[in-house]
């Protein structure tokens, strides 16, 4: 996985402007410039519009002209597999359009559409189109986004790095020991082992992600861009530093630093 | 069948245990998510008046009030949950979100005193917690207010949609309330808004009596009296009055005495227990002509009546009251129910105005009760004091209404609302839980061997100044001790117990002797037999559909609940964080 890891921190959903091409009274498109992921607290459009041309966009304007984009999410949605997010990046000169991709929808459980642009590209804003004509709640949720440049590390994750998810369940048992389990949530994280961090992505890259996570947003990781599963395997959550960078190499041009970053329900 | 393990369903292992699978409880199933809970908090931002005269010259005239309308208040209403929550567009309102803020977990714990004495109600509550971390309470907590507001607490369960693998919300119409109160005062803490919760009893913890003289003359008292509470006097009919309470002399000079706040009429007037002042007229104006020495005029309309000459003994009188808008109400339940809603202004939607109309249906004994300005009594215990008369108990029921609980042994024919067996009593995982026993109050346990109805309350004992020789003997007993009694024993308690309970007696509401040997007859019929507590948890979609009062059978594989007994609900204790519930059963 070595150089595939991909760490975004600089959320421009925090920072830009925003707007959407319908929406409901209190989950309007500046929800999603919060940091909860719920969707009760995100970004919801009106009832029946589940299409871009009935008015399923979201529109994000970077705060400043031209910065650099790299990864973008939308998480905790109400998406169908079968639904389509075409993200687009633009020039206000023209409009020119820079990039756009048409995502397909979340995979089942995950609730999340992911996408790495593959390289930087420089834009003034964002669009992004939802078309999920067979949505059954008849709207179309986000509960969170991310849309941003991305820290690629030069050396990936080490083998040390693990994932999993924090299971919580409401469980009661019976005279007769027969026990129910109701789940009660299913919280994703991966806890990222760096070991070669190198001294040119120290300060620019690792202590801005800690510094920006340190702030209580959301980081969004795409543990392997090469991987077709990047839909379930990427988090977007809060991240803890779990060890301080440290120089196991001593001399070599190699610190070490471990982070969890655990998904926002 | 539902069953708490759909997949084990009729297992072997089951019927081997001869343990039924659970029934009403299906966790596992599809259709099923996490429990959340919302909140809705109405708060108000008061309004500002602009009553001030504008003191300037060549604007306006002196004393003209400003031409700026004052700002009218604001209501509005918080909405919260713990998980998140979106009503459906479908549901009446559309749209609502409910931001996930609830942070801490609440408790509510009801229980019921079964002392026959008691007709107050045990009950705790917790306090409702909404994050505030990003300040967005801080507005709002400054300049608005939540005390006395509306509080509720609904119950729904997520749905799970197995083609997208999340959870969707259920529609508004789908939740289920779990606590209806009111707000006390908030606090704005560094990271939360905390807002205590109480139920509604909460609107009527102040003192039930509001009017009180200004101390102006006439009708409004001398100034000796300004600030003092008028007497408030309810029920009584003229064949059983209210007995011998002790007016207030509100003109000295005009010998004015006030018994009421509302209308009433004067049934016998005593002067040191004897009846030697007659009656003359009743008149809406006692200021216009003039009464007769040794006579006494009324004017039933304000409650008052003068004399005609100076009393050289206590004046103390039997009187009827009535409501200021109700009117005439002699009957314990609605006597009970029109001081909640007309003197405590308890808003209607606060009082389940039928269980006092049916309990008076069930129960149509002749009650009253008196207030003297000294009596400085609380709405609940004014409330209390007329339900206890017939062993009745204030409740406030799950929906939020202040309702009547008559407690009585339920007869074999009652139909059970419910049954609670091993089907739905669940352990919880700390091994807690199933059907416990609990003790009895100790008024109660062991049971009596006899109780005591008081009945016609003498609101004026008098043991001096009387005039012994006009008073009948029957007078100068009667005002000589504070109650008579309707009573019930058994003799076969006494033999059976060593020292069989005697509790005081209770009541004093009631006007009427065989309403009160009613009374007491019927809850000696309840507590002179064995009795039982038992605490029963079950899942909270099971317990939640409950109240206090439901009939329920309780079947367990212990003592004589094999067969299954008839109990009634008569406690609830619930913690948000928990997915069980706990009902108190009397069996």
């Amino acid at each position: 996985m070595a150089g595939n890891t991909l760490i975004g921190s600089a959320n421009i959903w925090k920072t830009g402007s925003v707007s959407a091409g319908s929406s409901v009274s209190g989950l309007g498109p500046a929800n999603l410039q919060g940091d909860s992921c719920t969707p009760s607290a995100g970004w919801q459009s009106a009832n029946g519009v589940v299409t871009a041309v009935g008015g399923a966009t979201l529109q994000l304007t970077s705060s400043l002209a031209g910065v650099t984009w790299r990864e973008f999410g939308v998480f905790q949605t109400n998406l169908t597999e079968s639904a389509a997010v075409t993200f687009k990046l633009w020039l206000t000169a023209g409009p020119t359009l820079v990039w756009s991709i048409a995502a397909p929808g979340p995979m089942n459980g995950y609730a999340q559409v992911v996408v790495d642009a593959g390289q930087d590209y420089v834009a003034d804003y964002l669009t992004i189109d939802f078309d999920d004509s067979g949505n059954p709640d008849s709207h179309i949720n986000v509960g969170g986004a991310f849309a941003g440049p991305a820290w690629q590390p030069l050396i990936g994750m080490s083998w040390n790095t693990t994932y999993g998810s924090t299971i919580r369940q409401a469980r009661t048992q019976s005279r007769g020991g027969q026990e129910t389990r109701r789940l009660l949530s299913r919280q994703r994280f991966w806890s990222v082992e760096l070991q070669a961090v190198r001294d040119t992505e120290a300060w620019d890259d690792l202590a801005e992600l800690d510094r920006i996570a340190a702030l209580g947003g959301n980081v969004l990781l795409i543990p392997d861009i090469t991987s077709a599963d990047i839909y379930r395997e990427a988090v977007f959550g809060p991240l803890d530093v779990v060890s301080d960078v440290s120089f196991p190499f001593q001399t070599t041009d190699a610190r070490a630093w471990r982070g969890k970053i655990t998904e926002r329900l | 069948m539902t069953t708490l393990l759909r997949a084990e369903t009729g297992s072997a292992l089951l019927s081997e245990l001869g343990f039924p699978p659970l029934a009403e409880y299906s966790p596992l199933t599809a259709s099923q998510g996490p429990p959340f809970f919302a909140i809705e908090l109405v708060a108000v931002q008061p309004g500002t008046n602009s009553i001030a005269p504008i003191p300037t010259w060549n604007s306006v005239a002196w004393n003209t009030l400003s031409l700026t309308p004052g700002a009218i208040e604001t209501t509005g209403t918080i909405f919260a949950s713990d998980l998140g929550y979106r009503t459906l567009a479908s549901d009446p309102n559309g749209v609502v979100p409910y931001p996930p803020v609830l942070t801490e977990a609440f408790q509510i714990d009801r229980e019921l005193p079964l002392g026959p004495g008691d007709a107050g109600s045990g009950y705790a509550w917790g306090t409702v917690r909404l994050a505030n971390d990003d300040g967005r309470f801080d507005a709002i907590a400054a300049a608005w207010n939540a005390d006395r507001r509306a509080v509720t607490i609904w119950r729904g369960t997520k749905a799970w949609d197995d083609t997208r693998g999340i959870f969707t919300d259920p529609g508004y119409g789908d939740l289920v309330a779990m606590f209806v109160g009111l707000a006390q005062p908030w606090f704005l803490a560094e990271t939360e808004l905390q807002v205590p919760i109480r139920d509604a009893r909460y609107w009527v913890e102040g003192p039930v009596q509001s009017n009180q003289y200004g101390g102006t003359g006439a009708y409004d008292g001398t100034a000796s009296l300004a600030g003092t509470l008028k007497p408030k006097l309810r029920g009584g009919t003229a064949l059983a009055p209210v007995r011998n309470v002790t007016p207030v002399l509100i003109d000295p000079v005009a010998l004015i005495y006030q018994y009421n706040d509302a209308a009433g009429t004067v049934v016998n007037l005593y002067e040191g227990a004897a009846l030697t002042i007659t009656f003359s007229a009743d008149t809406t104006n006692l200021y216009a002509g003039s009464t007769p020495a040794g006579q006494y005029r009324t004017d039933n309309s304000r409650g008052l009546f003068q004399l005609g000459s100076s009393p050289v003994h206590a004046i103390t009188c039997d009187v009827t009251g009535q409501f200021p808008v109700a009117g005439v109400i002699t009957k314990p339940g609605t006597i009970a129910r029109y001081l909640l809603t007309e003197d405590l202004a308890l808003p209607i939607a606060n009082a389940d105005t039928a269980s006092f109309a049916s309990a008076d249906i069930r129960f149509p004994y002749t009650a009253g009760i008196y207030f003297h300005p000294s009596d400085a009594a609380s709405g609940a215990t004014a409330v209390s004091r007329v339900l206890a008369g017939f062993g009745a108990k204030l409740v406030t029921g799950r929906t939020g209404k202040l309702k009547c609980f008559v407690v009585r042994a339920l007869a074999g024919t009652a139909a059970a609302i419910a049954q609670f067996d091993t089907t739905n009593i669940i352990t919880k995982p700390d091994g807690t839980g199933g059907l416990v026993p609990v003790a009895l109050p100790a008024e109660v346990s062991p049971p009596p061997y006899r109780l005591r109805c008081a009945y016609a309350h003498n609101y004026t004992v008098q043991t001096s100044d009387l005039n012994t020789a006009s008073a009948t003997a029957a007078q100068l007993q009667f005002v000589a001790t504070p109650d008579s009694y309707g009573s019930w024993s058994d003799g076969s308690i006494q033999l059976a117990y060593a020292r069989p309970n005697d509790p005081d007696p209770f009541g004093g509401s009631l006007l009427v002797q065989a309403d009160a040997q009613a009374v007491a007859e019927a809850l000696g019929a309840l507590w002179g037999v064995r009795r039982r507590i038992y605490d029963v948890t079950l899942p909270v979609e099971v317990g939640m559909l409950r109240d206090i009062g439901d009939v329920v059978r309780l079947v367990y594989p212990m003592d004589d609940l094999r067969g299954g007994k008839l109990g009634q609900i008569v406690g609830e204790s619930f913690r948000s964080a928990d997915d069980s519930i706990v009902l108190r059963v009397l069996v």
